[in-house]
């Protein structure tokens, strides 16, 4: 009987490792940028085309930024993501992935700038007139939209930079720490050039009632980081591919959809200014709480 | 001779009596409080207004002399007459057109308002006036009245009587024409002229100044077939979307300035408070009873969503 | 017999073919319809597919935020399934109501994702993503119910179809019965047919036979089938219609004689617009049973058609055709008067029989009566010819004399026209003579006082005369501003008006010269509606026509004054005095412009404004008068201006 059970059990774990084996997937974390459903449209070519390219299935998945993106990272058993400034250089401390490459944007950068704006009719012309108002970032675990204005204010001397303030608050994306200050709803606003810029284009009435009262240096954006754990002549191969997708029309093609004129090599060092950043904001990025 | 003592008596109790009345009354303070009627948002705020004073010490010295005004010039004049007749020291005013009604009768009379309009109460700062105000964003309402239901001709209820419904007016006109629509101005000065007005009218969308007027008009506003959009709470009526100071914040930053004054300051150390508090409040359900597009964005932005 | 044998069979066949061919359609049809129910069914499994991932995504709704894991992507993909589904229902309806309907549940489905969307990116305090929860879940609802309400409609038509599917297949067996049965009975009936169709010949000659017996001439019998009855008919036939034949002209003979005295009817009937013609050739033609009738009438040289067709003959040919037949009616046939060449007759291929129209014994007109219908004219028809010609004589003798009475007449009227336009032009004359004379008056006193005063040396005087001088000058423009009051048309300003308090106020205003001429006033008052009329033109009629009874009163007497109602729409009122009366003899001028017998006093427009203004309210003004004994007025008004607005002086205001 028990000669049975082992036989069985043996025949079963054969079986699973076997079809595991077969369906030995890469999977890729996105952070969210904007509609998730158009987001996930956007990427839906790449992942067909780094199967077909890869011989292997590639999937993406949306990693919400409900809970710690680290601790997801690890639970999900992602083999890398895409992410911003700061989260990049968080997975970096923490996880070890190793950036490989980032989209360039239409308009040849592969940057972006946070911006400290305010209402254009608020009576509020530098840092001074703001105190004891209300501010609004983006979220603890951005760079644009929230590291960069400690720091700025930190620069121009102020210690305690949320006690300078009469209230301020996360409003978990950037269009809506924008539409927060349009909307009287905040005194001032932080968030990332990219979507702000994205928006007065849209609509002018925006830009002309809107005041940007400060930048930031340019930060690295969206990049691809794989994890330390995936094979090195994968992650080669992986990078390859992207790299050179411009040179097929297939690869144009996909491009083209995912909105990015090629993909170029990131690497640690694009961080750096990153890592600047976080020092004049004193944060501790292994300790930092960003949750 | 003992009748005489027992009278002598009685004179004394009673004088001391009135002298201990009196005595106290002279540590009171009185605040004059015009509170124009009919207007749910000021009542709203004098209520969070009265929660707040009510938690401080500062509140058993006063005495509150209250004058509910229907909202038109004359009777807020003459409130503002009667408060300045009964001498009382600060005057506190809900809304611009009360406050403006005040600083004409007497100028150089103490006034604290709350809920004005920045840009109408420009040409009548005094020395002795301070208060929280608000600008209303305007292109917010316009825009997201566009992203539901394309919009080419806009209905705004306004009253010419009542200026900062004038700046928004004015507002509208100047932010309309980036949005594709035509603008068709409704004067209402009495709130029975809304039937009348909108008999005739065939807009897309309408907006409600904040005119006092026209947000009584509103309440007869129940069931209708295009979006309303408010500048002004009004629980009654069923705005599909209404964008307004917080009437908590309001009463709470005029509490603070009332009780820097009872302490001793004088109203032109206080700075006005003009800071962004701003609501948004969208309704789902009429909104989809209406079968209105509904952008993420208001779902995101609004502070509140009524179902 | 045999060939209608043959027919019916087949027809038997036709109609069997036919039942198959429509069996065969119900079946087809009956397979399509149960195609498009498959096809339903299939559109349901993807409606249902559309339901079960909603409500999938719903579910996660609750727990989403809760934990960590997949249920973000789970979420994604069922919606992704959820837009698919709507898709593919997209692509293959067509009704478009159905469109909308898909067009609405896509659209909600396209805000269920940015819901959705906004919901799981935010990361804001716990509050508002509860907000925007609830939000993306009372979206789903609504897509929801929108996705139940379409499957309910979806099931209406299945059911619906599947229905229709089942009837047809039931109508194909009824059909098919039906065909079979009816085959059947048309075998019966053909042979049912055949049996009566024999007894029914002999049946219609006997029958026949009695007819004629009976005195029914003329009969025959209707056989119209090619057999053996046939010949035996056609004998029964022939003697029948001789019969019928020498009936028949006995009766014609008869006919034409009352013809005759028809004929004649229409020619005693002179109205005034001549000879009636056309019913007269009517009759002609009837009379002789000729299918055209012509009159020729002489004109100058030549006879004209009368009825215009515009055939001219002259009229040497004519009268030598008269002369030709001795002045009697002639039966003309072509070339039968070879001594005379004539353009119109030599062209005629048809007799046609002349028939002579004289003016004492002179060639006036002639009538042509052609084309016989049946057969030739013969002297029956030239002896009533003989009796036709004298009575048309007659009656265009007639003719003439009418219209000769009517130029008289238009002459006459002419006379009396000239003599009425001079009468009018004397009256305009006398007006003109009238203004000038009162015009005249003020003048030479203003004439004559200034050429006093230019001599004048003492300045009061001259004063003096310069008052004189203003007041005539005022009188002479009093004439003329009431002359161009008169003239004027004053635009009537119609306003609810009171009579009785109207008629009040103008009292007060007459009170003090009724007093001073010792005048009593009795005031009758009915109870009268308010009317609409130019309040201010009411009085100034009122005032005028007191005045005058004023006047007429001035060794005193008694003005009345009565209101009261003519019928629904009018009311009168009457001003009547005890005064001296107005004269027969002046009294049909009094409302003339100008017309006075107040000398100094009046200008004479007062009576002829008030006139004017009655009647542009579109009322009367009647008057009676005896001398000595007084004078009333009645005016009568409507109480509705019609097609004149009415002015109303409510105040607007209301309270809130």
């Amino acid at each position: 009987m028990r000669f049975l059970l082992l036989i069985i059990s043996v025949l079963i774990l054969c079986f699973s490792t076997a079809s595991f084996a077969a369906e030995k997937e890469i999977l890729i974390g996105l952070i969210p940028e904007e509609n998730i459903f158009r987001q996930m449209d956007r990427y839906k070519p790449l992942s067909e085309y780094l199967t077909s390219r890869l011989g292997m299935k590639t999937r993406f998945t949306i990693l919400s930024r409900y809970g710690d993106i680290i601790d997801r990272f690890i639970t999900r058993n992602l083999d890398g993501a895409f992410f911003g400034a700061f989260t990049s250089v968080l997975a970096i401390e923490k996880l070890g992935v190793e950036p490989v490459v980032r989209p360039l944007n239409p308009d040849g950068t592969s940057s972006a700038e946070g911006y400290i704006f305010v209402r254009r009719d608020s009576n509020i012309k530098d840092i001074k007139d703001m105190k004891g108002k209300t501010i609004a970032f983006v979220d603890r675990a951005t760079a644009t939209g929230y590291i960069f204005a400690l720091a700025y204010f930190k620069e121009h001397g102020i210690k305690n930079p949320l006690g300078y303030f009469r209230e301020y608050y996360f409003t978990g994306s950037h269009d809506s720490a924008l539409l927060s200050v349009l909307d009287g709803k905040a005194d001032i606003g932080v968030a990332k050039n990219k979507i702000i810029k994205e928006r007065f284009k849209k609509d002018p009435v925006m830009e002309q009632e809107i005041l940007i009262i400060a930048r930031s240096t340019a930060l690295p954006d969206v990049t691809l980081c794989l994890s330390k754990k995936l094979d090195r002549s994968l992650k080669e191969r992986i990078k390859d591919i992207l790299l050179n997708m411009d040179k097929d029309p297939e690869g144009r093609k996909v491009l083209e959809r995912l909105g990015a004129l090629r993909f170029v090599a990131a690497s640690k060092e694009d961080f750096s200014i990153v890592y600047n950043l976080l020092k004049k904001a004193d944060i501790e990025i292994k300790t930092y709480k960003y949750r | 001779m003992r009748q005489f003592k027992f009278r002598l008596l009685i004179l004394l109790l009673i004088s001391f009596v009135s002298f201990i009345k009196e005595s106290h009354a002279i540590e009171k303070r009185t605040i004059g409080v015009i509170l124009p009627s009919n207007v749910t948002y000021y009542e709203e705020i004098h209520t969070h207004f009265l929660k707040k004073m009510e938690a401080t010490i500062v509140a058993r010295q006063i005495d509150f002399l209250i004058q509910k005004p229907f909202p038109d010039p004359i009777a807020l004049s003459n409130a503002a007459r009667k408060l300045i007749a009964h001498n009382v020291d600060i005057i506190f005013c809900y809304g611009t057109e009360a406050t403006i009604a005040t600083l004409k009768e007497r100028p150089d009379q103490p006034v604290i308002y709350v809920a004005g309009y920045t840009p109408a109460l420009e040409r009548y700062r005094t020395k002795n006036s301070t208060g929280v105000e608000f600008k209303t964003p305007i292109s917010s309402i316009t825009r997201y009245l566009n992203s539901m239901k394309e919009i080419k001709t806009l209905g705004v209820v306004y009253n010419p009587l009542e200026s900062d419904s004038l700046y928004q007016l004015d507002e509208i006109m100047r932010c309309c024409p980036f949005y594709k629509m035509t603008v068709i101005k409704l004067i209402i000065k009495r709130p029975s002229d809304i039937r009348q007005v909108l008999e005739n009218i065939n807009v897309d969308a309408l907006i409600f100044t904040t005119s006092s007027i026209a947000n009584i008009a509103l309440s007869n506003f129940r069931e209708y077939r295009i979006p309303v959009a408010s500048l002004l709470p009004r629980r009654d009526a069923k705005p599909v979307i209404s964008l307004y100071p917080s009437p908590k914040k309001q009463a709470e930053k005029a509490a603070a300035i009332i009780q820097a004054v009872l302490k001793g300051k004088k109203p032109h150390e206080i700075a006005r408070d003009s800071g962004a508090d701003m609501e948004l409040i969208f309704n789902l359900g009429e909104a989809q009873r209406m079968g209105l597009r509904i952008p993420a964005d208001l779902l995101t932005e609004a502070t509140e969503v009524i179902h | 017999m045999k060939k209608r044998l043959i027919i019916s069979l087949a027809l038997l066949f036709l109609l069997f073919s036919t039942g198959v061919g429509i069996t065969i359609y119900y079946i087809y049809k009956t397979t399509t319809d149960l195609e498009t129910v498959i096809s339903l069914h299939r559109v349901e499994i993807i409606r249902q597919n559309l339901v079960i991932n909603t409500q999938t995504v719903q579910t996660h709704l609750y727990t989403i935020g809760t934990a960590f894991g997949s249920e973000v992507d789970v979420i994604v993909e069922h919606v992704s399934d959820l837009d698919r589904s709507v898709q593919s229902c997209k692509s293959c309806h067509h009704s478009k109501d159905l469109t909308e309907k898909l067009n609405r549940v896509s659209d909600m489905v396209e805000q269920y994702k940015d819901a959705l969307s906004a919901l799981i990116t935010t990361t804001a305090n716990r509050e508002r993503i509860e907000r925007l929860r609830l939000v993306a879940i009372t979206l789903g609802n609504t897509l929801l119910s929108m996705v139940q309400e379409m499957a309910f409609t979806a099931d209406q038509r299945l059911y619906a179809k599947t229905v229709k599917a089942l009837k047809d297949i039931n109508n194909s067996k009824i059909i098919l019965f039906l065909t079979l049965s009816s085959a059947f009975f048309a075998a019966l009936t053909v042979a049912i047919i055949f049996t009566k169709q024999i007894t029914k010949s002999l049946g219609i000659l006997i029958n026949a036979t009695k007819e004629l017996k009976a005195g029914k001439l003329g009969v025959t019998a209707s056989y119209s089938y090619r057999d053996e009855f046939r010949d035996l008919s056609e004998a029964f036939n022939d003697m029948s219609i001789t019969l019928k034949k020498n009936h028949d002209e006995l009766l014609g003979f008869t006919k034409r004689l009352s013809n005759l005295y028809r004929a004649t009817m229409p020619l005693y009937s002179l109205s005034e617009e001549g000879m009636p013609y056309n019913e007269f050739i009517g009759v002609v033609k009837e009379l002789f049973d000729a299918a055209d009738c012509r009159i020729f009438i002489r004109d100058n040289e030549r006879f004209i058609d009368i009825a215009g067709k515009g055939i001219v003959i002259p009229e040497k040919e004519i009268e030598a055709l008269y002369l030709y037949y001795r002045k009697e009616p002639a039966i003309f046939t072509p070339g039968s008067a070879p001594s005379i060449r004539t353009s119109f007759f030599d062209n005629m291929n048809e007799p046609s029989l002349l028939i002579w129209i004289k003016e004492q014994e002179k060639l006036s007109g002639l009538m042509m009566v052609m084309n016989k219908k049946n057969g030739f004219f013969d002297d029956t028809d030239l002896s009533i010819a003989a009796i036709l010609s004298n009575l048309i004589s007659v009656s265009f003798m007639n003719v003439k004399l009418m219209e000769d009475l009517k130029n008289r007449m238009r002459e006459l009227q002419q006379t009396q026209e000239q003599l009425i336009q001079a009468a009018k032009l004397a009256a305009l004359g006398e007006m003109a003579s009238n203004i000038a004379h009162e015009l005249n008056n003020p003048l030479t006193s203003i004439i004559g006082f200034s050429e006093l005063s230019q001599e004048e040396a003492d300045i009061e005087t001259i004063k003096k005369d310069l008052k004189i001088i203003e007041q005539e000058s005022l009188r002479a423009k009093e004439i003329v501003n009431q002359l161009l009051e008169f003239a004027r048309k004053r635009a009537i300003n119609i306003a609810e008006v009171n009579i009785n308090l109207l008629l009040s106020e103008v009292l007060k205003l007459a009170s003090l010269q009724l007093k001073h001429s010792n005048i009593d006033v009795i005031e009758e008052y009915g109870q009268v509606p308010i009317i609409q009329a130019d309040h201010n033109q009411l009085k100034q009629v009122f005032l005028n026509l007191i005045n005058n009874s004023i006047h007429a009163m001035e060794k005193g007497g008694t003005l009345i004054l009565r209101t009261g109602i003519v019928d629904n729409n009018n009311i009168y009122i009457d001003v009547e005095d005890t005064g001296h009366g107005i004269p027969p003899d002046i009294l049909p001028r009094i409302f003339e412009p100008f017309f006075t017998t107040k000398k100094e006093k009046g200008t004479g427009l007062g009576l002829s404004i008030s006139y004017r203004i009655i009647e542009g309210h579109k009322g009367k003004i009647e008057v009676h008068s005896e001398v000595n004994k007084g004078t009333r007025f009645r005016i009568i008004l409507p109480v509705r201006q019609p097609s004149l607005q009415v002015s109303h002086q409510q105040s607007q205001d209301q309270s809130l």
